[in-house]
């Protein structure tokens, strides 16, 4: 009798310790539900962990808003892409820039200091950082103005992929060999799942296209911090009707990637020199991890756009109209919550209540 | 108290010499060595190794198999510029693959899949020559063939992953050489074909496979509790029962009801071991022929469970996502053509049932017709 | 009474673990015991929770039956019987029945006069089912994590854990762990196939003994493990199958909560390679 019930009942006072003690130990890891319970789609995070990544993000304080400025157009000549803000707007806006990009005040890394209207240096070498610069403003413009169905009311600025350094994070060049990142630019055949039981010509994609579909998933996932029930139910990957509402936030974000690769930053070739050209002589570009860092909506989710007109590229932002912000009008009004569409994004259906925010329901 | 319960001979007995074994008939090559004992091994079964018998088919085994091994490692060494310390680093995740699908099934050269298609068949030669060795050995004892023939399933297994991508039309299918690679090569194979899960065979397989090791379990402690009765020597036990058989059998009727022989529990283990291998290869012959996705062959026979949605993709946003690019996937990788949508009934949803019509326009900027949104068989509230 | 040949001297009194007399008896084949009792009110019990859960939301066929465990929210909580109490009511009472059959088995080897092997190699099975549905859902905060009861449900929650790190093949653990199923299964074969082999000879030779057993194997690998070592080895594979199984679920989640491909990253990072 005791050769069962002793070992036993310290196998039973072992355990018990165990779990009471782990209650407390293990209390740091977080799961957030994604899907219908017991599916097991759920994102889990180390809670100190992700607490060290968002306070490791340092955010630059939003400069004061625009004050006062003179009527009329601006002064300055050249000015091909800001000439729709103040002239106050317009001096905050470069301010902003050069911390984003290239270090507080540091406006010799883009412009001729001697004449900051020209686009060469004194040495009538082409300035490209300033010709760069000039494509990248009507890029995020581009990505906050039509990629609404991605962007949400979050929106980018330059320094949601600059983080305050001329080079982003997660740019990459053309190799020879097989490269996942080719599918943000030029090439497809992601969709590998038949849509039909029987084998049919509709579906010829073979093991090898999956395991890159899979690799791209995987670079995805890595770079957002999340896994693959984010935005799936692996049961069904292609299934759609099963899928979280990520995943037509990340379809718009695929798009988008290749929209900007191929028309903005492919197309900058002829601009930068040899020494920002990768080994095959391509311009850099971007991928997901360029503006996401390992998180799950870039800098999580801080509100940086809305306090910089100049990089809206819409009509208004969460209630505070552009146009108010002529010369002599600089006090913005009131922001409230809801979102206004604009004419080319999406329709602003209400989101699914999505999934909380890492950090769990606590 | 642990060394009352038989799990390992803390007195090892052994004769004077090592066994040199029975007279053989049929069998030209010799015995090679005399055998010697290893005290470790004593610890937990026979102490005796050897002499192995050395046949022509079993050195012609192990020469094909080592010329497999071969080819694959200098692959392996060449795909990291033959550096030693690179080798050994990524060894794990080196492969050799097989050819790209724009081969089809003509011959690749070499670099591009023939050393893979050369390595296969070394191994397939290695081990279809390991089989007969098996036979051989067991007709030359006067033994039964049950052995060689429960090999035989496992290599039909190993045949159907050879044979489905023949089926399938291309080499591109098979299984890459690489510990980390043929992993890989089972997830993409699960995912192209729809979630493997849904399989009935790979499900019969897994059964099997969970009830064997079920089974050795039961029966490895069936017999160690009984070895104090001599319950280990099962042939004597098989051909006059004693008190050990007799226990062990009561112990289950007593437990579940029923129970099995001495012989006969050999006879449901032999089945169960044979049947993980045989279900498993029926169902990878199945996939890419005759199901292309399993999880809508469970769909339709109503064998995919139905969840409540819950935090899905909206109306509104499936709706908007219609008339997106459909492009099918390239069937060559890496050679790049433009895939213009096609307007062919295919959808961005997978649970379409063959009774819904949709069409998919081919300009994607103009915002698709409003279509009855497919019944989704998955069940939505 | 459905005695076998030789039963009758084995059936006597003894071995109970608790109850004494009370309840050692026989109903049919099936030895009863205390833990007979016990355990068959918790089988009962847990099975027409189950019939319940079905009849709660009715499927087309018996494939699709699910009894999902609750939401992650209501964490270590008793949930509502419709939103997940069911599946947390059946779990204890599948835990009582396991342990009841388990102890039921004790109760059995003793009275026959066996070693306690088969009820201790239960345990690690019930061992691995408790780290599944307790210790882990525990560790992570919630019974929710624990997986639904369903034929092909079950194995959705093994594919949605599994991509919850990307990659799960590459879990040390769960390397492990498949290599022990994989080479229990080649052992029972080859274990099956011997003995058969060796009782079921050709027609006309005669059965053959336990030299026949070592020559074969000797001579077909170079060794051969002998007639107690198989069985020593089979359980040995069985169980660490099972326990290697059990700590690959336990560690992902509570130890781990990154990518298993990631993980690799500490021997591709080595110092000795530089």
């Amino acid at each position: 009798m005791t050769r069962i019930l002793r070992p036993m009942a310290a196998l039973a006072v072992l355990g018990a310790a165990l779990l009471v003690s782990g209650c407390r130990f293990f209390k740091d890891v977080d799961a957030v539900q994604v899907g219908y319970r017991g599916t097991a789609m759920e994102q889990t995070y180390r809670h100190d962990n992700l607490m060290a990544k968002v306070d490791s993000i340092k955010l630059p304080t939003p400069l004061p808003p625009a004050g006062a400025s003179p009527p009329g157009p601006l002064p300055w000549k050249n000015v091909q892409v800001l000439n729709d803000i103040s002239v106050a707007e317009f001096n905050r806006t470069m301010i902003a820039f050069s911390t984003w990009v290239a270090g507080t005040g540091n406006c010799a890394y883009c412009h001729n200091v001697a004449n900051f209207a020209s686009d060469t240096a004194n040495d009538g070498k082409p300035l490209y950082t300033k010709l760069v610069a000039r494509r990248m403003i009507q890029m995020n413009r581009n990505i906050n103005g039509n990629w609404y169905a991605h962007v949400k009311n979050t929106g980018v600025t330059c320094y949601t992929c600059h983080r305050g350094k001329p080079l982003p994070q997660g740019l990459w060049f053309y190799t020879n060999g097989f490269q996942l990142q080719r599918h943000y630019l030029d090439r497809d055949g992601a969709r590998v799942v038949s849509a039909t039981m029987e084998p049919s010509n509709q579906n010829r994609s073979s093991v090898k296209q999956t395991e890159w579909t899979y690799a791209l998933m995987i670079n995805m996932s890595q770079s957002l911090g999340v896994n693959c029930t984010y935005c799936h139910n692996s049961r069904q990957f292609a299934s759609w009707d099963q899928a979280p509402p990520a995943r037509v936030t990340a379809y718009y974000g695929i798009l988008m990637a290749r929209e900007l690769n191929t028309q903005y930053l492919a197309p900058l070739q002829t601009v930068f020199p040899a020494s920002r050209l990768g080994k095959m002589g391509d311009a850099p570009k971007l991928q997901c991890v360029t503006c996401h860092g390992g998180a799950y909506k870039p800098l999580y989710a801080a509100k940086m756009a809305k306090h910089y007109p100049a990089v809206w590229g819409r009509p208004s932002w969460e209630g505070v109209p552009f146009a108010s912000l002529t010369p002599t009008d600089s006090t913005a009004a009131p922001a409230d919550s809801t979102a206004k569409a604009t004419t080319s994004a999406a329709p602003a259906a209400p989101a699914a209540p999505a999934p909380t925010k890492p950090g769990g329901t606590h | 108290m642990l060394e009352y319960q038989n799990l390992f001979s803390r007195i090892q007995v052994r004769p004077p010499q090592p066994d040199p074994g029975l007279p053989l008939r049929d069998s030209p090559g010799g015995r090679f060595g005399k055998g010697f004992f290893l005290r470790i091994a004593g610890y937990l079964g026979d102490s005796q190794v050897g002499p192995v018998y050395l046949g022509t088919l079993g050195v012609l085994s192990v020469l094909c198999g080592f010329i497999a091994i071969e080819i694959i490692g200098l692959n392996m060494w060449a795909s990291v510029g033959w550096s030693t310390k690179e080798f050994i680093r990524q060894l794990p995740w080196l492969a050799l693959e097989p050819p790209p699908p724009s081969y089809g099934l003509r011959f690749p050269p070499l670099h591009d899949g023939g050393w893979y298609l050369m390595a296969g068949f070394f191994l397939t030669m290695s081990i279809l020559l390991w089989w007969l060795r098996t036979y051989r050995r067991a007709r030359a004892l006067g033994m039964g063939t049950h052995l060689p023939w429960a090999f035989a399933s496992a290599i039909f297994l190993y045949l159907s992953f050879l044979i489905q991508p023949v089926l399938v039309g291309s080499y591109s299918e098979m299984v890459p050489f690489g510990l980390f690679p043929h992993l890989d090569w089972t997830s993409a194979f699960s995912i192209r074909y729809g979630n493997l899960y849904y399989n009935p065979f790979h499900a019969l397989s897994i059964a099997f496979l969970y009830g064997s090791v079920l089974l050795f379990a039961m029966h490895g402690a069936t017999i160690l509790a009984v070895a104090k009765l001599g319950g280990e020597r099962e042939i004597e036990q098989i051909t006059d029962r004693g008190t050990a058989s007799e226990r062990a059998a009561l112990f289950w009727r007593w437990t579940m009801g029923f129970n099995a022989t001495m012989e006969s529990i050999h006879r449901w283990a032999w089945w169960f071991a044979v049947l993980v291998t045989f279900t498993g290869g029926i169902g990878i012959l199945l996939t890419g022929t005759v199901v292309d996705n399993w999880y809508l062959w469970a769909v339709k026979h109503k064998v995919a469970p139905a969840y409540p949605a819950q935090n899905v993709v909206t109306p509104a946003d499936l709706q908007f996502l219609r008339g997106r690019y459909q492009g099918a996937a390239p069937d060559t990788f890496p050679t790049y053509k433009i895939v213009t949508p096609v307007d062919t009934v295919v959808t961005d949803s997978a649970m379409v049932g063959p009774d819904t019509t949709v069409k998919v326009l081919v300009t994607p900027a103009t915002p698709a017709p409003v279509t009855p949104a497919p019944k989704a068989p998955g069940g939505t509230p | 009474m459905a005695l076998l040949s030789f039963e009758r001297k084995y059936r006597v009194r003894g071995g109970t673990l608790v109850g004494g007399d009370l309840f050692d008896f026989w109903v049919g084949p099936f030895y009863v015991g205390f833990f007979g009792v016990a355990g068959a009110i918790c089988t009962i019990l847990g099975t027409l929770l189950i019939v319940y859960g079905v009849v709660l939301d009715p499927q087309t066929s018996l494939w699709q039956w699910n009894i999902a465990p609750p939401d992650l929210k209501y964490g270590l909580m008793f949930a509502p019987l419709r939103e997940g109490g069911l599946w947390q009511l059946i779990t204890l009472f599948a835990i009582g029945a396991f342990v009841c059959w388990a102890l039921r088995e004790a109760e059995i080897s003793r009275k026959l006069g066996m070693g306690l092997h088969v009820p201790w190699t239960f345990g690690s099975a019930i061992l691995a089912y408790v780290t599944l549905v307790v210790i882990r859902p525990v560790l992570l905060g919630a019974w929710g994590h624990g997986f639904p009861y369903g034929i092909f449900s079950h194995l959705d929650w093994v594919s949605n854990v599994g991509y919850q790190y990307l990659h799960f093949h590459y879990n040390p653990a769960h390397m492990i762990a498949i290599t022990f199923f994989f080479t229990t299964t080649l052992a029972l074969a080859m274990h099956g196939s011997l003995i058969l082999s060796v009782t079921n000879p050709p027609k006309g030779e005669p059965v053959k003994g336990s030299e026949h057993e070592n020559v074969f194997f000797r001579d077909f690998v170079g060794y051969s493990i002998g007639a107690i070592g198989i069985h020593r080895l089979g359980l040995l594979l069985a169980l660490n199958a099972g326990i290697w199984a059990a700590i690959c679920i336990v560690i992902s989640g509570p130890f781990w909560t990154g990518d298993w491909v990631r993980w690799w990253d500490w021997w591709l990072n080595l110092p000795i390679w530089n």
